[in-house]
């Protein structure tokens, strides 16, 4: 069975559902495991803790769940917001 | 080595579907990190042999006997929490068998004069007008107390770590992240099961009476990893933010028995799949004995949590 991932919109008091804060995938492995990844400024996966941090009561975020066709979109706003792109 | 891999994060990526099936991937992980581990067993063969392990250990130790005179305060599952508390002692046992502690750190954190002004105004802030008014609100019922009191302000390498982290996955400026941070002040009630939910919805009352404002509530107690009730405030005089949490002896006693599993899962170099697996499931085992006191799950979010969000 290959990886299953589930992705996340992440949005705080600065941001809305329509415009997330962040992105972020969790990753089940073939092997069992378990890895949760956030999209970062730099544009690159990076491995986080957020998400085990708001399970186990941290209020600064919530992490809603997306499908991947979402999650496109949310990248590619992000990627605009965080380069510059789209912005005179 | 580390655990962190290159090959997981350092080539942007194109699409967030791309799936991350690297060399750092599944079952090729735990021979890749120092040479040492080779897992050879699926998942569940692993859990079933930590737990069966743990218990095993159980019933060759004498077991400690509660205080008769104490009320016999039982789990979710029907066991005395002394049980419970017991059985996740040999069961993180087990695991550090497993992941020895080695040398661990923390993530990367900028630090500068500045971030130590600010965290010394937080810490004005508590002193002069917070700590008192929580101390002014607990007088007023003597059934419950503050526990925790001396952890009330976040180490500061932490702090940095969630600034770090604000900027780095948020894009927030350093002035944002310090600013948005709900929990730099943290207080903690702890209510006596029959009294919880009466209790700490009275403490919420008293905090707004009190001028602070509410800005968010979350009820954990149909959660899996944790259990209990937190909320974030903020002095309108001051604009500072602060964190309460509502708990029964059991649930802030399973929070400390986790805390290893919670502190391992942030550290570096960061556990691998298997063992963030293995702790997760530790937390979620430890948080299913504890007893849901009547109503609490009641208690409404605020604002109200949105359908698939956590």
């Amino acid at each position: 069975m290959p990886d299953r991932v589930t992705y996340y919109a992440v949005i705080d008091e600065r941001s809305s559902r329509e415009q997330p804060a962040g992105l972020f995938r969790r990753i089940y492995t073939e092997a069992g495991g378990l890895r949760d990844e956030a999209f970062t400024t730099n544009l690159v996966w990076k491995r986080s803790w957020s998400l085990i941090s708001a399970e186990r009561g941290d209020l600064q975020r919530e992490f809603v769940e997306i499908g991947e066709e979402e999650a496109n979109q949310v990248m590619e706003q992000l990627r605009s917001r965080w380069t510059g792109a789209g912005h005179s | 080595m580390g655990i962190d891999r290159p090959d997981d994060a350092d080539e942007p990526s194109k699409r967030p579907a791309d799936r991350s099936n690297g060399p750092g991937d599944g079952g090729e992980s735990a021979d890749r990190h120092g040479g040492v581990r080779s897992e050879t067993r699926s998942r569940q063969e692993y859990y079933e042999d930590l737990w069966v392990g743990a218990a095993k250990t159980s019933r060759t130790e004498p077991r400690v006997t509660a205080d008769p005179g104490a009320a016999a305060e039982r789990a979710a599952n029907g066991k005395p929490w002394d049980e419970v508390t017991g059985w996740s002692r040999r069961v993180w046992e087990e695991y550090q068998r497993k992941w020895p502690p080695g040398e661990r750190g923390s993530a990367d954190r900028p630090g500068n004069e500045q971030f130590d002004q600010e965290c010394d105004q937080i810490a004005q802030r508590e002193k002069d007008k917070i700590s008192p008014a929580l101390h002014e609100i607990e007088s007023r019922d003597p059934d419950r107390r503050l526990v925790g009191f001396e952890h009330r302000l976040k180490d500061r390498d932490r702090t940095k770590e969630k600034i770090t982290e604000a900027i780095e996955q948020y894009g927030r400026s350093p002035k944002e992240a310090l600013s948005d941070l709900p929990d730099a002040i943290r207080y903690t009630f702890e209510y006596e099961e029959a009294r919880y939910s009466q209790g700490a919805r009275a403490d919420i009352g008293r905090l707004k009476d009190y001028g602070f404002k509410m800005v968010t509530l979350k009820n954990f107690w149909r959660d899996e990893q944790y259990k209990g009730i937190n909320s974030q405030w903020v002095d309108p005089d001051s604009g500072q933010r602060f964190e309460v949490q509502f708990h029964t002896r059991i649930s802030f006693e399973a929070k400390q028995v986790t805390h290893p599993a919670y502190e391992r899962l942030r550290s570096q170099p960061k556990p691998d799949e298997l063992e963030t697996m293995v702790l997760r499931a530790f937390q979620r085992e430890v948080s299913a004995a504890i007893p849901i006191p009547p109503g609490a799950a009641d208690v409404p979010d605020y604002p109200v949590r949105g359908r698939n969000a956590r």
